[in-house]
């Protein structure tokens, strides 16, 4: 049989998920010879053209001008005069891009269509692996094996079939692996067959694998929906019924929740006693209907549209000595945390207690609880905030707000304490609310499930607004100590370093090595004073030291 | 002539293990009518001489396994006391943060690889330790404690078989206290004594005075250093008496009180070292080593009972190393 | 990439292991045989185990590390719990796993409740072998396939791989796991070889192998049993019914998502084990299915399972207790028409 050959969206960098068809630069049934350009493709940041990977007809043109695909689709297709329509038809389909009826009307998977009448996504069409038993493993599931998955080692990245009725995939989600990440079988079908890049999303299964319920949710987080197989449209969640009357709401939440219909016994509430809030039931119509109403969509999200190409300019602050400069503008977002913090900065006064405390007893809790637990992947940073909400409790002048205005300050009975999340667009400091009643697998469970939705955007602001005390913590990054700026009307924020191991003298005088955490509370000094700082401080230490006590 | 090999701080060392081990299970037997400790207690009061003597010829490294009575063994290899108490009153700082209790206490620290709720239980992991060692040719050696009840289970007599096939370096030590729970060994071990039994199995096997420290002492010394020489496996079964019942809370009906009276008075194993140690040790700092072990006792039990209850988060923790 | 029998992947796995590591022994009844015979030659391998799978090792690791005992389960399992909760790493030989009912104290109250036990203080690098499965006459004391009864068992795991590339490297990770592990070798499997690599590798317990992808129905099954649904499952193919076959290779830790993942793609299960006829380990995947998939369902779930009864001696009497192709083919049928 002649050969075909298909003309993809390219992968021209790690960052390039999507491409824009811009121009077909040879007919619909022209000849074409091998190496030459046939179409124009641009990502956001390069153009480029596409060359025939051989000589013959274009027999299709299925990308559309002006649509944008994701990397991977199938946009165009060259083959012999003598290959017969068929053939083509069959190859398109194998290739999982959404083939139209006749020659060159294919619609190919443009991103954020939802055209298919199906229902079944046509990705799954790829072939089987279909060999004796052996199935791939070496440190993870899917890593290739011998004679084994060939869609996993396939040259070409099966093109994202459109999504079902019911499926939206944020933008966010989007993009295509290298095959490295561990993943379920069917966890790598359904982001293959829906362009999710399974990087970007937070799996929990053991050994750090993907599940179908890992996408389904950060999917969902994003706002977005994502049905898989027989399980549709919902995800395994009961009904929510019965008596919603003594539910905690806010009255407008209660009118809106009523308005659409939606039992208050299903919302996730985010408000100050876990009261269910205006922003809790939009958050809930959005993730279930698609539809949210303007304000449900969090502020986090805007820096994401915002965000324009940068624009490159001569003028403004660029220098004149020939350096071109780049002028990007400030997201919303981004405006918010130059001002917030530029204020606390000018207005408050800030001093710096710095100490250490020995973890080598707290990594081996830490430890013994992941291993003890398939559920848990607790981290470091989630121990500290447990401490940290300890330790506010017994110096509760830390734990508070204050209102210069009114030269009050309010100190608080619980912690809502606030950690801060880098997103793509900035910092964020969503809240785990009581911290000082949870327990560790909890504050876990909530801190993964904020730093999702942080990443997503979908945080409603009742759950980045009002903490009691914030934990910044930069130890990821090897950082050996830094100073935050504190976030207000706070009066007080942490600092966490890397833990590195250290040699201290023990009692006798010989070195021995110790795993050290730094930590450093910047404080506003027209409230709190040097010696109270000293004593959060030391409890800290104390706590994280004696890591029991984050149980007690 | 045991006593003139021992310098006088060897001999002070062994009465405070077995003053402590005395001490230590006096109190529980109290305790533990107050109804604050869950599950069994066996104590071990009456057969402190052979812990102690066995044990004294023991490192750090060297493995024992014990049985349910277990409390001795663990003071005599070295356990901590508070460490132990804890765990007896499940607490999560104890020697196994709450989870094993009074039958399971280990402390592979100090090489002790478990008190053992299975009657015969610990042999054959005691030959496991022994290949162990055999096999990174380092000297130590493994011993097991089991009971005369214990001589009875298949498990126990596999074990001296594969000992004695694979020349290990091992010692069995059979504590024959005279009742397994309820029943008599005169009932229940069918051969004329545990070590004529063992020597069938074809290893040098002695029965020995277990109320008597030296006799024990001597016996461990000779087997133990036969096991680290390469001289492969031996059984000392060692006789005494157990001053309570099989577990707290039995009436012990096959005694009489006053025959118990009559065993305390003549095999105490304290009694009988204060006596043998007469001339060489002096009573009044034999006497001071008492009340301290009583105060350790003490501290030890009040910190128990002020310390913290495992959490209950906790029950799914410690089950795998990875899962 | 080489062809490689069920017995010499397991061979070759336990060599892989003692050649990385020198604390790896092995432990049981005729590994190399004839201790103690007249044969004046005494560099002879009488047995290499009952089913040839250690030929070999005594002669490359000698005495020290392949090591002969006299037919004593309970000391065999029990020596080397020991050794291994005192730093070896030992790979021990029921024979027959059967035998498990002579030695399952060091099992069951030994080795897999010391970590709990002692406070997650000690660490027991145990593997514990045994041969299970019906089908070659054996009767009711060598064929049993008691994996369920471990799989209930805290603090041990359970291997029952279908395949020689399986078994090699889920052994090898096996030996280098820190918990103790039941590994289940089924005996009809023994002489079927695949395409195997042929330097060492290791699978991580716990996650299930899809050997055939499907769209209709899922028949999750382990060992022998995996094979013989992939055999129905390609002549059903033929007729237009794609199956799915799950095979979990482990039941503890069980890949659940792994199983309730094809579940939910394709709406019909169909479990085939051969452990027991009550509390078996299809009665166990059942109700993972029932309880936290049970909206993804389209048909009530189907077992294949044995009658509850010993496995049988006599030919037909003992296919009649094996839950064969026939009997996997008529439940896909049922199912898929249900």
């Amino acid at each position: 049989m002649a050969p075909i050959y298909g003309l993809e969206i390219p992968k021209w960098g790690m960052t390039m998920d999507e491409g824009v068809v811009t121009e077909w630069l040879v007919g619909d049934g022209a000849e074409v010879t091998a190496g030459q350009p046939v179409v124009s493709v641009e990502s956001s940041k390069l153009a480029g053209e596409i060359e025939a990977q051989g000589a013959g007809v274009m027999r299709r043109q299925l990308g559309q001008l002006g649509e944008t695909y994701v990397v991977g689709t199938l946009i165009g297709v060259i083959a012999d005069a003598d290959v017969s329509d068929a053939e083509i038809d069959d190859f398109v389909t194998g290739h999982g891009a959404a083939a139209g009826g006749g020659s060159g009307s294919g619609g190919g998977a443009a991103v954020g269509a939802a055209t298919d009448s199906e229902g079944e996504p046509l990705g799954a069409t790829e072939t089987p692996a279909n060999t004796a038993a052996p199935q791939g493993d070496s440190a993870t599931s899917r890593t290739p094996a011998p004679a084994a998955t060939a869609a996993a080692t396939s040259p070409t990245v099966p093109a994202p079939a459109e999504d079902t009725g019911a499926d939206r995939i944020p933008e966010q989600l989007r993009g295509s692996d290298d095959g490295e990440i561990p993943a379920t079988p069917h966890a790598l079908k359904l982001a293959q067959e829906h362009g999710i890049a399974l990087s970007k999303i937070t799996p929990t299964g053991r050994g750090g694998r993907v599940s179908v319920r890992d996408i389904q949710e950060a999917v969902s987080a994003a706002g977005g929906q994502v049905s898989f197989g027989n399980d549709r449209p919902k995800v395994g969640r009961l009904p929510v019924t019965g008596d919603d009357s003594a539910v905690a709401a806010t009255p407008i939440a209660r009118r809106l929740a009523a308005e659409n219909g939606i039992n208050l016994n299903g919302i996730r509430p985010s408000g100050r006693g876990g009261r269910v809030t205006r922003e809790d039931v939009l958050g809930h119509l959005a993730r279930t209907t698609g539809s949210a109403g303007g304000t449900a969509q969090p502020v986090a999200q805007e820096p994401a549209r915002a965000a324009a190409a940068p624009s490159s300019s001569e003028s403004g602050t660029g220098n004149n000595t020939g350096n071109k400069g780049t002028q990007i503008p400030l997201t919303q977002m981004r405006k918010v945390i130059a001002g917030r913090l530029q204020e606390s900065y000018q207005q408050s006064p800030h001093f710096r207690v710095t100490t250490h405390a020995d973890i080598d007893e707290l990594l081996s809790i830490r430890k013994q609880i992941n291993a003890g637990r398939d559920d848990a992947r607790v981290t470091v940073n989630d121990l500290v905030v447990g401490a940290a909400a300890q330790a506010l409790l017994r110096v509760p002048e830390v734990n508070a707000q204050y209102d210069p205005a009114a030269q009050v300050v309010t100190q608080f009975e619980h912690v809502d304490l606030s950690v801060a999340v880098s997103t793509g667009e900035g910092l964020i400091t969503p809240i785990v609310r009581n911290a000082d009643q949870k327990k560790i697998t909890a504050i876990s469970a909530e801190m993964t499930d904020l730093a999702t939705r942080a990443k997503a955007g979908t945080l409603g602001p009742d759950e980045f607004q009002g903490g009691t005390f914030t934990v910044s913590n930069l130890g990821m990054f090897g950082v050996s100590h830094f100073d935050a700026i504190i976030n207000p009307p706070q009066v007080a924020i942490l600092a966490v370093g890397a833990g590195q191991r250290q040699f201290v003298p023990d009692d006798d005088g010989a070195p021995v090595a110790r795993t050290r955490l730094p930590l450093t509370l910047s404080a506003d000094h027209r409230v709190v004073d040097g010696a109270t700082a000293a004593r959060f401080c030391r409890e800290l230490q104390r706590i994280l030291e004696s890591p029991s006590l984050i149980f007690a | 002539m045991e006593l003139s090999e021992l310098s006088k701080e060897q001999l002070l060392d062994a009465y405070r293990k077995m003053s402590e081990i005395r001490a230590f299970e006096d109190r529980l037997h109290k305790e533990n009518t107050g109804g604050d400790i869950p599950g069994f207690i066996h104590l071990y009061a009456g057969e402190e001489a052979i812990a102690v003597g066995v044990c004294e010829h023991l490192t750090p490294a060297d493995k024992i396994a014990s049985t349910h009575r277990g409390h001795g063994h663990c003071i005599a290899k070295g356990s901590d006391i508070e460490g132990m108490m804890l765990e007896i009153f499940g607490r999560k700082e104890g020697l196994c943060h709450g989870k094993g209790g009074s039958m399971h206490i280990a402390d592979l620290a100090t090489g002790m690889l478990g008190a053992n709720g299975i009657v015969g239980g610990g042999p054959p992991i005691t030959i496991g330790a022994a290949l162990t060692a055999k096999y990174k040719g380092d000297g130590n050696v493994a011993v097991s404690f089991t009971g005369d009840g214990g001589s009875n289970q298949g498990l126990v007599l596999e074990a001296m078989n594969m000992a004695v096939v694979l020349n290990l370096p091992v010692v069995f030590v059979f504590e024959n206290n005279g009742m397994g729970e309820a029943t008599g060994a005169e009932f229940a071990v069918g051969a004329p004594s545990i070590a004529k039994r063992a020597e069938g199995f074809g290893l040098p096997a002695v029965t020995v005075d277990g109320t008597d420290f030296f006799a024990v002492h001597e016996a461990a010394g000779e087997a133990i250093e036969r096991a680290r020489t390469g001289g492969g496996p031996s059984v000392i079964e060692a006789k005494c008496n157990r001053f309570y019942g099989h577990f707290e809370g039995d009436q012990a009906l096959y005694r009489t009180p006053e025959q118990l009276e009559e065993l305390k008075a003549k095999t105490d194993p304290l009694s009988i070292f204060r006596d043998r140690t007469d001339g060489v040790l002096d009573p009044a700092e034999l006497a001071l080593i008492d009340s301290e072990s009583e105060q350790r006792v003490d501290a030890a039990v009040a910190t128990a009972r002020a310390a913290a209850l495992p959490d209950p988060s906790d029950v799914d923790t410690d089950v795998y190393v990875s899962y | 990439m080489t062809k490689m029998s069920f017995r010499e992947g397991i061979r070759a796995a336990m060599a892989d292991a003692m050649r990385e590591d020198p604390d790896v022994v092995l432990i049981g009844e005729d590994l190399r045989g004839g201790k103690g015979g007249i044969n004046p030659d005494k560099s002879i391998e009488a047995f290499g185990g009952v089913f040839g799978v250690t030929q070999g090792l005594w002669t490359e690791f000698g005495d020290d590390r392949v090591i002969d005992t006299p037919i004593t389960e309970s000391a065999i399992v029990g020596m080397a719990a020991g050794a291994a909760v005192t730093g070896l790493r030992p790979v021990a030989e029921l024979m027959f796993m059967d035998f498990f009912g002579v030695a399952y104290d060091m099992i069951y109250n030994q080795a897999a409740k010391f970590r709990y036990m002692f406070g997650g203080k000690a660490r027991t690098p145990l593997v514990v072998r045994g041969i299970i499965g019906a089908g070659v006459g054996a009767a009711g004391q060598h064929s049993n396939s008691p994996y369920n009864i471990f799989t209930s068992t805290a603090g041990i795991k359970v291997v029952v791989p279908s395949n020689a590339y399986d078994a090699r490297g889920l052994l090898l990770q096996s030996i280098r796991d820190d918990d103790p592990v039941l590994f289940c070798e089924h005996k009809t499997l023994y002489d079927v070889k695949v395409d195997v690599p042929e330097s060492a590798y290791a699978i991580p317990l716990g996650v299930a192998a899809y050997p055939r992808e499907g769209t209709d129905v899922t028949v999750v099954a382990l060992a022998k049993a995996a094979v013989d649904s992939i055999q129905v499952a390609d002549k059903l193919a033929a007729e237009g019914i794609s199956v799915e076959v799950v095979d979990p290779r482990t039941t503890s830790p069980l890949d659940e998502d792994g199983i309730l993942e094809s579940v939910a793609s394709t709406g019909r299960l169909v479990i085939v084990d051969e452990s027991a006829a009550r509390c078996g380990f299809a009665h166990d995947v059942a109700a993972l299915v029932a309880s936290k998939g049970f909206d993804t369902l389209k048909a009530p779930i189907q077992m294949v399972i044995p009658p509850h009864t010993p496995v049988p001696f006599s030919t037909p009497l003992e296919q009649a207790w094996i839950p064969g192709p026939e009997k996997i083919e008529a439940a896909i049928r049922a199912v898929v028409e249900a």
